[in-house]
């Protein structure tokens, strides 16, 4: 049954890791490219603004790719994904609430807004192993 | 007969509301007490990330209200809300990671992260409306 599920997910996953390297590579271009563009030439509110979500588009890319893989899982692979996207919603749900409570009551440093999707697919692929391994 | 009607699927909601209830009203009173506590209170640092990590405790109440009351459903409902919250956790992911980009580079305002979970739950909510309407 393991060697199934491997088999099946073998190729969807090295799709997913050349996917999500090519994004990558847009990713780091964008967000370098717009940091520099703004910081250089100091362009109008709308412009910096265009160029700020700028990096929204490879990570786009990287959500399509995402979503391909996981259609070309198994049932079981694909509940193991989305149990673990719930527990990543949860953690950081809470995780936000506390630290926000935190920022606005105990003084603590602002936190930009932009961690929160790192932090979200941190959490996840560290609980897709952990709900892999509940499984076995 | 149909779902919605079944008499268990009613008592299992009816456990929610009550739950969810006596969860809110805790909330609001840990709420209102830590910042009650902390603005005339002479608390030191330690007794102020108490304070204000109190609400936690009943959001945490709400939490296990959910968890009741999703061990409840049949097995179509419960389809609809992880794939509900699949969305929103997708759609919070991506807003809260472009507003990054906006505060950082096109100088928005700082969105403190206490409203991350609220923009999860009511997103969620929205998505699971959509959802049922299109099963139906």
């Amino acid at each position: 049954m393991s060697n199934y599920c491997e088999s099946a997910g073998k190729p969807a996953a090295a799709r997913l890791f050349r996917d999500m390297f090519g994004a990558g590579i847009v990713y780091l271009a964008a967000v370098l490219g717009a940091g520099l563009a703004i910081k250089g030439f100091a362009p109008p509110q709308w412009v910096a603004a265009l160029l700020a979500v700028a990096p929204i588009a490879p990570a786009l890319l990287m959500l399509a790719a995402q979503l391909r893989y996981m259609r070309a899982l198994d049932e079981f692979q694909r509940r193991v994904q989305s149990e673990a996207v719930l527990i990543a919603a949860a953690v950081i749900a809470f995780g936000t609430l506390a630290y926000g409570q935190l920022e606005d009551m105990a003084g603590f440093p602002d936190l930009s807004m932009m961690w929160i999707f790192p932090a979200l697919c941190v959490v996840w692929s560290i609980a897709t192993l952990f709900v892999r391994l509940r499984y076995k | 007969m149909p779902r919605e009607t079944s008499p268990k699927i009613i008592s299992n909601g009816r456990r929610y509301m009550g739950n969810m209830a006596v969860a809110s009203v805790l909330y609001t009173a840990a709420v209102f007490g830590g910042a009650f506590a902390i603005r005339n209170e002479d608390l030191p640092q330690w007794g102020v990330i108490l304070a204000a990590l109190a609400p936690l405790v009943p959001a945490l109440l709400m939490l296990r209200a959910y968890m009741i009351f999703l061990s409840g459903l049949d097995e179509f409902q419960r389809r609809i809300q992880s794939e509900a919250m699949l969305y929103s956790a997708a759609i919070v992911g991506f807003g809260s990671f472009a507003y990054g980009f906006l505060e950082e580079w096109a100088d928005f305002p700082h969105l403190p992260l206490i409203w991350v979970f609220p923009a999860l739950i009511g997103v969620w909510g929205a998505a699971a409306c959509v959802l049922r309407l299109r099963y139906k």
